[in-house]
C-alpha cells in the first residue's frame, strides 16, 4: 500500500444532519477525506451510507451542519458539484435498452450541450476505461441482457470514464466474481492514484485491507470510528457498531489486478 | 443502417406526396386549379410533417422521461383534454375549424395541467405521473362518449377528427399551431442531454446536476405544448408518437442525443407517408390517419425487431 | 331592357324567315339547323347575362356572388343534389357524393361519365371534389368538415355554399339559394310554391282533428328519435301529429324507459334502403322495452311502420320532398281523414305497397327533364 499524499481535505463535513422529511439518516457528521484516498466507508444496512454518498453528489439535501466538496460548500440546500464528481449506485437503474457503450458514454458527456456528439477523444477514452475494466466485449450489448454483475462492471466503467475527483461508489464490489473484483480493486487504487478521492460503501470488510486507505464505520447515522484500515479491522469496535459477534478466519481473496 | 440516410425518408415522401394524388400529376409550374391542387398537397404534406416531428419528441420526451418504453404523446391525458375541448366548443355552437382547434389546444393544456397538479400532490415521480396521466385519460373519454352521445349528427362530424386528418388543414392554423409544435420539440432537443443523463437512474443524473423534479415539469410541459398543438391541427394521431422513437432506436442506435433529431425525421416521414397512402386508401372518404400509420409502421417496426434479434 | 328585347325580337324575325325558306330550299336544312342552335346558345347566354352576376347568403351569414351560370356544380348531400336537380340545374351538375340517389337516371350519368362520384360528403376529400373541376360546390351546414372545405377553397376563388339543413323553412330557404345561384329562380320559385302546397294539403287535410301523438324513430339501437327543431318534427306537426319527444333538441338518443313513458299512438321507423326490415326492428323494440312493450299503444295497436324505398328519402332528406313526406305523415297519423282505416295500412310502408290519396289539383315533385347544357359561347 502507498503512502498517502496529504492535501487539503478535498471533503469536509462539519457536524452534519440528513433527513429524509421527519426520519433523521446522518446525525452531527464530522468527516475529512482528501485526494489521493481511498476512503471506504462500512456500518449495518440503513447506517446511513448511501445516504451520506447520495448528499455528497447532490441528490440529497443538507438538513443542518455543513458540507463542502471540491471547494465548493453548503449549509442546507444541496452541493452542486456534478461536473466534477462521479455516482455509480448499487444497483443501477439504466434503461435496459442501452448498450453499455452507450452508457459510459452518456455518463463521460454528463447533460450539457444537447448537440454535443461524442468527439474521438471522447469515444478513445471510453475505449480504453473499458479495456481497463475488461469489458470491451460488452460494448454493443444491452444492459437488459447483462448479467448483474456485468452491469456493475460497466457502471464502474462509465463512472471512471469521467475522470472525475471525487468518486463515489456504492457497493463497489458487490455482485463481482472474484476475477472482476480484483480488476475493481486495482481500477480503483488506479483512480487515487491519480489524484482522486474515492469513497467506496461496503459490506465485503475482508477486502478493505487490499484497496482502502481509511475507513469509517457509521452506525446509526453517526460516526463511530474512522482511521486507517488496521486500527478498523478490530472485533470489538465492528462488534458494536453491527450488533454482531465476529470472529478472525483465513479467507480467499483476490490479488490487486488479474495479472499478478 | 446508417442514421444519415434514414433522414433522406422525408424529403422524399413530402415530394412524393406534393406530386401524386387522386387529382392526377400536375405540372408544379401550371396555373389555375392545378396550382391550387398543389397548395393544398403541400399544405397537407406540411401539416403532417409538422405533426410527425411534434408527436415524435414529444413521444421520445415522454418515454426518456418516465422510463416507459410503452409512452407515447397522450400518455399524460392531452388528447383525451383535447377532445373534450373539441366536443365542448361543438356543445357551445361553434363551428368554424379555428375556433374547434384553438379549443383543442386549450383542452389539451388543461389536461396537462391536471394531471401535474395532482401528480406534484404525490411526489411528481415518473410512476406517479404515468398513473395519474392513465387515470386521468379514462376519466376524460368517459366524459367525451357522454357528450358525444349528447351531441347528436354533430358527432359524425367530429369523428373524422377523432380519427385524426390533415386534410382539412388550414394556412391559418399552421400559423399559429406550427410555432408551438417547434416550441415544444426545440425544449426538448435543449433538454436532450438531461434527458439522455436520466435514462442512467435518477440518482446518477442528479448527482450530475440533473434536476429531476424540474426536468420532468418541463419536459411534461413541453410535450404537452407540442401534442396538444398537433391534436389541434389533425386531430389525436396515434401510434406515430410511440414508434418513432423506436424506430430511430433500432435504426441507428445510440443514446438520447444521437436518436432523438432521427426520430423527428422519421416521425415527420412516417405520418407524410401516411397521409400519402390516405389519399389512396380511400379517395374521396377520410381514411383515418391513425389506422395507416399503424398499419405501416407496425410491419416496419417487427422487421427491425427482428433484425436487431439477430 | 330595350336593347335585349331589341335583339331578342331581332332574333325571332330571323328564326321566322328562316322557316319561310325551309319549305322552298331543302338543301337549306342543315344549315337551318345549326343557325338554330346558335341562335338558342344566344338566348340562352343574353338569358345568363340577366340572371348574373347573382348573389345569395348561405347559412353561415356569408354572401356568395356568382359572376356568370356556374356549368360545373358540385353536390356534397343528397338533399343538396336533389334540390339541385329539381330546380333545374340537373344539366349543370358534374359532381355528387357517394349517397346521392335522386333523380332515379343518376346512376346512369355517372355511369357514363357526365357525373362524377366524388365521395364522402361527411368527409370530403378536397383533392377528389377538384378534380371535377367545380366552379360552385354545395354542402350543407350542419357538417363540421364543410366549413374547412369553404375556407380552404375560398382562396382560390371557388365558393362552397353550405344550405342550411335543420327545419322546413331551410329547405325552402335552400330551394331559393340553390335556384339562385345556378339561374334557375323561376324554378326554384315554383318548386318552394309546390312544397308549400303539399304542406298545406296535409295541414288542411287534418285540420280540426285530435293530435295522434307520435315518435319518429331514426335508429333503432340505440333509440334515436327525431326531436324539436328537425323538419321531421315539423313534418308530424304538420300531418296532424304531436311529436311525443318535442322536449328532446334535435336528433337523440333516448332511454327504452323515456319510449314506454311516452306512450305514442303511433311509431314511425325510417328504415332506410333496405337494411334493417320491419321484423328485425319489432324484435329490437321488444328486447329494448322488455315485457312492458304491449303498454305503449302503437305496438299494442300494430301502428308501428317502417318506412323504405323513397319514402324513406322523403322522411330522412331535408330537400324537395319534405311536403309529399308530410303528406305520407298524414295518411300514417290520420287514415281516417282520408277514408282510410288504420288497420289497412301496412307495416312496411314504401311506394309499392302504400299509395298515397292525393288529389291531382296538389302538385307533386317529378322527375325533371335532362337537357344537357348549351354552353354560352
Amino acid at each position: 500500500m502507498s503512502l498517502n499524499r496529504r492535501w487539503n481535505p478535498i471533503l469536509v463535513a462539519r457536524s452534519l444532519d440528513l433527513a429524509y422529511g421527519s426520519r433523521k439518516v446522518i446525525e452531527h457528521l464530522d468527516l475529512e477525506a482528501y485526494s489521493g484516498e481511498v476512503l471506504a466507508i462500512v456500518g449495518p444496512n440503513g447506517a446511513g451510507k448511501t445516504t451520506l454518498m447520495r448528499a455528497i453528489s447532490g441528490s440529497v439535501e443538507v438538513g443542518g451542519g455543513e458540507l463542502a466538496c471540491c471547494g465548493r460548500s453548503v449549509s442546507g440546500g444541496r452541493l452542486d458539484v456534478g461536473d466534477l464528481i462521479s455516482y455509480a449506485p448499487a444497483y443501477p437503474d439504466v434503461d435496459p435498452w442501452l448498450s453499455a457503450m452507450d452508457i459510459v458514454m452518456s455518463y463521460r458527456m454528463g447533460p450539457r450541450r444537447p448537440w454535443a456528439s461524442p468527439s474521438p477523444g471522447d469515444v478513445a477514452a471510453a475505449r480504453a476505461t473499458m479495456d481497463r475494466m475488461g469489458i470491451a466485449a460488452l460494448g454493443r450489448r444491452r444492459a437488459a441482457e447483462l448479467s448483474d454483475g456485468e452491469r456493475k462492471m460497466v457502471m464502474l466503467a462509465a463512472a471512471l470514464s469521467r475522470r472525475p475527483e471525487v468518486l463515489l461508489l456504492d457497493e463497489p464490489l458487490a455482485n463481482l466474481d472474484l476475477r472482476n473484483q480484483s480488476i475493481a480493486m486495482a481500477a480503483i487504487r488506479a483512480e487515487a492514484g491519480r489524484g482522486a478521492l474515492v469513497i467506496a460503501a461496503s459490506h465485503e470488510l475482508h477486502l478493505l485491507g487490499l484497496y482502502a486507505d481509511r475507513v469509517l464505520v457509521l452506525a446509526g447515522g453517526r460516526a463511530v470510528a474512522v482511521g486507517p484500515v488496521d486500527s478498523i479491522l478490530r472485533e470489538d469496535l465492528l462488534e458494536s457498531a453491527y450488533g454482531v459477534s465476529l470472529r478472525a478466519e483465513r479467507a480467499l481473496v483476490p490479488s490487486l489486478g488479474p495479472d499478478r | 443502417m446508417k442514421g444519415g440516410v434514414l433522414h433522406l425518408l422525408l424529403p422524399l415522401f413530402f415530394a412524393l406526396s406534393v406530386f401524386l394524388g387522386p387529382y392526377g400529376f400536375i405540372d408544379p409550374f401550371s396555373h389555375g386549379l392545378g396550382a391550387f391542387v398543389i397548395e393544398l398537397r403541400l399544405l397537407r404534406a406540411l401539416a403532417a410533417s409538422l405533426v410527425g416531428v411534434a408527436l415524435a419528441a414529444s413521444g421520445s420526451g415522454l418515454q426518456a422521461l418516465l422510463r416507459n418504453p410503452l409512452a407515447d404523446p397522450y400518455i399524460l391525458g392531452v388528447s383525451s383534454g383535447a377532445a373534450l375541448g373539441v366536443l365542448a366548443a361543438i356543445a357551445a355552437g361553434m363551428i368554424w375549424p379555428l375556433e374547434i382547434s384553438l379549443a383543442a389546444l386549450l383542452g389539451g393544456l388543461a389536461a396537462l395541467a391536471l394531471v401535474m397538479a395532482v401528480s406534484s400532490a404525490l411526489g411528481l415521480t415518473s410512476i406517479s405521473m404515468v398513473l395519474v396521466g392513465v387515470a386521468a385519460s379514462y376519466a376524460l373519454s368517459s366524459i367525451d362518449m357522454i357528450i358525444m352521445m349528447d351531441l347528436g349528427p354533430a358527432v359524425q362530424g367530429s369523428l373524422a377528427w377523432l380519427f385524426g386528418t390533415v386534410a382539412y388543414a388550414l394556412w391559418n392554423e399552421l400559423a399559429y399551431a406550427a410555432p408551438l409544435m417547434a416550441a415544444g420539440a426545440i425544449w426538448i432537443f435543449l433538454r436532450a442531454g438531461h434527458l439522455e443523463s436520466l435514462m442512467l437512474g435518477d440518482d446518477v443524473a442528479e448527482s450530475m446536476g440533473v434536476r429531476t423534479r424540474r426536468l420532468r415539469i418541463e419536459v411534461a410541459v413541453a410535450s404537452a405544448l407540442s401534442t396538444s398543438a398537433a391534436v389541434a391541427v389533425a386531430g389525436p394521431v396515434g401510434f406515430v408518437g410511440l414508434v418513432a422513437p423506436w424506430l430511430a432506436r433500432l435504426g441507428s442506435g445510440g443514446a438520447f442525443r444521437r436518436t432523438y433529431p432521427l426520430s423527428l425525421s422519421l416521425g415527420a416521414a412516417l405520418t407524410v407517408a401516411a397521409d400519402l397512402a390516405s389519399r389512396f386508401v380511400e379517395p374521396g372518404g377520410m381514411a383515418p390517419l391513425t389506422s395507416i400509420t399503424a398499419l405501416m409502421g407496425a410491419p416496419v417496426l417487427i422487421y427491425l425487431l427482428g433484425r436487431w434479434r439477430r | 331592357m330595350n336593347a335585349y328585347s331589341a335583339q331578342v325580337s331581332e332574333l325571332y324575325s330571323a328564326v321566322s324567315s328562316l322557316n319561310r325558306t325551309a319549305a322552298s330550299q331543302a338543301s337549306a336544312i342543315s344549315s337551318i339547323a345549326s343557325q338554330q342552335q346558335s341562335i338558342q346558345a344566344q338566348l340562352s347566354s343574353l338569358e345568363n347575362s340577366m340572371k348574373f352576376p347573382a348573389s345569395a347568403v348561405d347559412a353561415t351569414g356569408q354572401q356568395i356572388v356568382v359572376y356568370s351560370m356556374p356549368t360545373r356544380v358540385v353536390s356534397l348531400m343528397p338533399s343538396d343534389t336533389a334540390i339541385l336537380f329539381a330546380v333545374g340545374a340537373g344539366p349543370q351538375v358534374v359532381g355528387v357524393d357517394e349517397y346521392s340517389n335522386w333523380p332515379p337516371y343518376l346512376s346512369a350519368l355517372e355511369a357514363n361519365g357526365t357525373v362524377k362520384d366524388v365521395g364522402s360528403g361527411w368527409y370530403p376529400d378536397p383533392e377528389v371534389i377538384l378534380s371535377a373541376r367545380p366552379d360552385i360546390v354545395f354542402g350543407v351546414s350542419s357538417v363540421p368538415s364543410n366549413y374547412a372545405l369553404k375556407q380552404q377553397f375560398a382562396a382560390y376563388g371557388i365558393p362552397v355554399v353550405l344550405l342550411p339543413d335543420n327545419t322546413i323553412e331551410d329547405v325552402l330557404q335552400s330551394i331559393y339559394t340553390a335556384g339562385r345561384l345556378t339561374g334557375h329562380t323561376g324554378t326554384a320559385q315554383l318548386l318552394a310554391e309546390n312544397v308549400t302546397a303539399e304542406l298545406s294539403y296535409a295541414e288542411d287535410s287534418t285540420v280540426g282533428l285530435n293530435r295522434t301523438s307520435a315518435a319518429l324513430i331514426v335508429w333503432p339501437s340505440p333509440i334515436w328519435v327525431a326531436g324539436n327543431g328537425t323538419w321531421e318534427d315539423q313534418m308530424i306537426t304538420a300531418a296532424g301529429g304531436s311529436n311525443v319527444f318535442s322536449n328532446v333538441s334535435g336528433w337523440e338518443p333516448v332511454d327504452p324507459e323515456a319510449l314506454l313513458a311516452a306512450r305514442p299512438q303511433v311509431i314511425i321507423y325510417t328504415a332506410g334502403h333496405g337494411q334493417f326490415n320491419y321484423t328485425e326492428f319489432m324484435s329490437t323494440l321488444h328486447q329494448e322495452l322488455g315485457p312492458a312493450a304491449d303498454s305503449v299503444p302503437a305496438i299494442a295497436n300494430g301502428r308501428v311502420y317502417a318506412v323504405t324505398g323513397e319514402y324513406n328519402d322523403w322522411l330522412t332528406e331535408p330537400g324537395p320532398f319534405v311536403g309529399e313526406g308530410a303528406i305520407l305523415l298524414s295518411v300514417l297519423l290520420q287514415p281516417g281523414a282520408y277514408g282510410m282505416n288504420y288497420t289497412s295500412i301496412p307495416h312496411v310502408v314504401s311506394p309499392e305497397t302504400l299509395k298515397l290519396p292525393v288529389p291531382a289539383s296538389v302538385p307533386v315533385i317529378s322527375t325533371p327533364q335532362y337537357a344537357p347544357v348549351v354552353s354560352s359561347p
